[in-house]
């Protein structure tokens, strides 16, 4: 595909977008629906995999936030994806600072359950990587560099938009994607090897 | 700088440079064309990047809804509530002018003594506290009654520029006596005590005109209670006294009453009048005339002059008298043209047709 192609689609896609956005921002509750069919799944899945106690209620709370805000949203599609996970961030370490504040709090059972583990036995039995062994794999990184893979690939943004996003310059973004590959090349090897 | 990358353990001996890793990261690179150590990672990627899973999605009718109500919420209400401010601001302009017109009515109400006693007294005592002279109610002013007030007439101004108090203060005294001895015309002031007698006379029903020597204010409170503008089919009868006559009035001796008032010289005996009234000033002759006014046609002017003959010694006596009867004139700003005017008068007593009043 010729770059003239590429740029048509591209034109083309944001035009849609555009479309959208200006529904959605009037209240159109199909182009919401869009947005959400397109931007939820991903906001649940870097909120699980970076521990989130209630991630569907926090992913449901940036919703809410973002809605008190869309009107006056100008932007494309990477930057409205950009936003929501500046939001969706920002209500994790709110929520990990209030948990870090009352360390008696017992934790539930559930959530327990739910952590994953880097050294699943049953996954690797199974021999497939699925959605939840791709999400504990990447949980067991550094925070700095779950962050950094999953802003990366659930978000799709760029290693300029995520060094803003996580107030880090790009060189140490690149530095720490490069070592969560390395880890996570390591990790998954060594499990192959295993089984 | 593969060197520090390759010293780093966690980095290994992976060899991903940033293309790579970007292709890795944005699911760019399938993992059967990825290179040996990365084919996991990639797989892992697409497994991240997989689609929507229906628990995903159990939400999304509430959640969809719960936007699409605050973002109709916040747009919609955004264009009501702007009328409505609006609105109010219009409202708080409006009251506002309101209030400060009615400020400024009640303000020019009080300064012309025109409120009713108790709203003109405290109009006064609040206004004297920021500087404002105005005068108070008639009833806390014994010793200057003015009953031109009840006709409506506006205050007096005062050669200072105070109205009311200080003008009863000055003139209101010494007019009163003036009226009661009869010896002196009163002060162009309105409501003068002097002026009860005179007003009664009109009233009397003998068709006379107000004496000639009230000064134009005194014949407006005394016989033209209310029109000050002569109607023209009273030019051959009797005028009352107005305080504009009509060019076809003033024939023979014009009428002076409404042209003195905007002159508002402190003058003491009337000097303002017009220089082709050739009636003295002289409230007794006034009294005693009881003949037309100034207003009046030539014919009559003959009879107030026949009556001024009769008693030729009569001015020269009253001003002797009223000027040893008369009080210690108070400190001020004596006009010169009155006193000269009254000089002349004492120099040709007897002469009322062709006075110093006249050719001035």
């Amino acid at each position: 595909m010729s770059g003239r192609v590429v740029a048509r689609v591209a034109v083309a896609r944001d035009a849609e977008f555009q479309a959208l956005l200006r529904a959605a921002q009037a209240g159109a509750e199909w182009a919401l629906a869009r947005l959400y069919r397109d931007a939820h799944p991903r906001l649940l899945r870097y909120l699980r995999a970076r521990h989130a106690v209630d991630p569907d209620d926090l992913a449901a709370d940036v919703w809410l936030e973002a809605a008190t805000k869309l009107e006056r949203f100008h932007g494309d599609e990477v930057d409205l994806r950009r936003w929501l996970f500046t939001i969706a961030r920002r209500r994790l370490v709110d929520g990990k600072r209030r948990e870090a504040r009352r360390r008696t709090e017992p934790v539930a059972a559930e959530t327990l359950a739910s952590v994953p583990a880097p050294d699943d036995p049953e996954a690797a039995a199974i021999g497939a990587v699925t959605l939840e062994t791709a999400l504990r794999r990447v949980a067991a990184l550094p925070r700095d560099q779950a962050d950094v893979v999953l802003l990366r690939v659930l978000g799709d943004l760029s290693v300029e938009d995520v060094a803003e996003l996580l107030g880090k310059r790009p060189a140490t973004v690149r530095v720490l994607q490069h070592r969560a590959l390395a880890r996570l090349s390591r990790e998954l090897s060594q499990l192959l090897v295993t089984r | 700088m593969t060197d520090w990358l390759d010293r780093d353990p966690e980095m290994g001996t992976l060899a991903v440079d940033s293309y790579l890793a970007d292709r890795i990261l944005s699911g760019g690179l399938p993992p059967e064309e990825s290179p040996a150590g990365l084919a996991e990672v990639a797989v892992l990627v697409r497994a991240l990047r997989a689609e929507p899973t229906t628990e995903e999605l159990a939400r999304q009718e509430q959640t969809v809804a719960a936007i699409g109500a605050i973002v109709r919420s916040r747009t919609e209400p955004v264009a009501a509530s702007r009328p409505r401010r609006r609105l109010g601001t219009t409202r708080l302009r409006v009251a506002l002018a309101f209030a400060a017109s009615l400020l400024g009515a009640t303000t020019a109400l009080a300064a012309a003594g025109e409120l009713p006693g108790r709203a003109q007294d405290v109009a006064s005592d609040v206004l004297r506290t920021i500087g404002i002279e105005v005068p108070k109610s008639e009833d806390e002013q014994p010793s200057a009654p003015r009953p031109g007030r009840s006709n409506g007439e506006a205050p007096a101004q005062s050669p200072t520029g105070v109205a009311g108090t200080a003008d009863e203060g000055r003139f209101g005294p010494l007019a009163r006596r003036r009226g009661e001895t009869e010896t002196a015309p009163p002060p162009p002031v309105a409501g003068d005590g002097a002026h009860d007698e005179v007003r009664e006379q009109p009233a009397a029903g003998s068709g006379a005109a107000p004496p000639t020597g009230l000064s134009p204010l005194d014949q407006e409170s005394g016989a033209a209670p209310s029109t000050g503008v002569s109607p023209p089919d009273q030019g051959g009868g009797v005028a009352p006294s107005t305080g504009v006559s009509p060019p076809d009035q003033d024939a023979g001796a014009p009428a002076e009453a409404g042209t003195t008032t905007e002159e508002e010289e402190p003058t003491e005996t009337g000097e303002v009048t017009e220089d082709r009234d050739p009636k003295p000033k002289d409230p007794e002759k006034n009294e005693d005339s009881q003949g037309p006014g100034p207003d009046h046609a030539d014919g009559e002017d003959e009879t107030d002059a026949e009556d001024a003959d009769a008693e030729p010694e009569t001015d020269a006596e009253a001003e002797d008298e009223e000027d040893a009867a008369r009080p210690p004139r108070p400190p001020g700003p004596r006009n010169p043209r009155a006193a000269d005017a009254r000089d002349n008068a004492r120099a040709a007593p007897t002469d009322t047709r062709a006075g110093p009043r006249g050719s001035r």
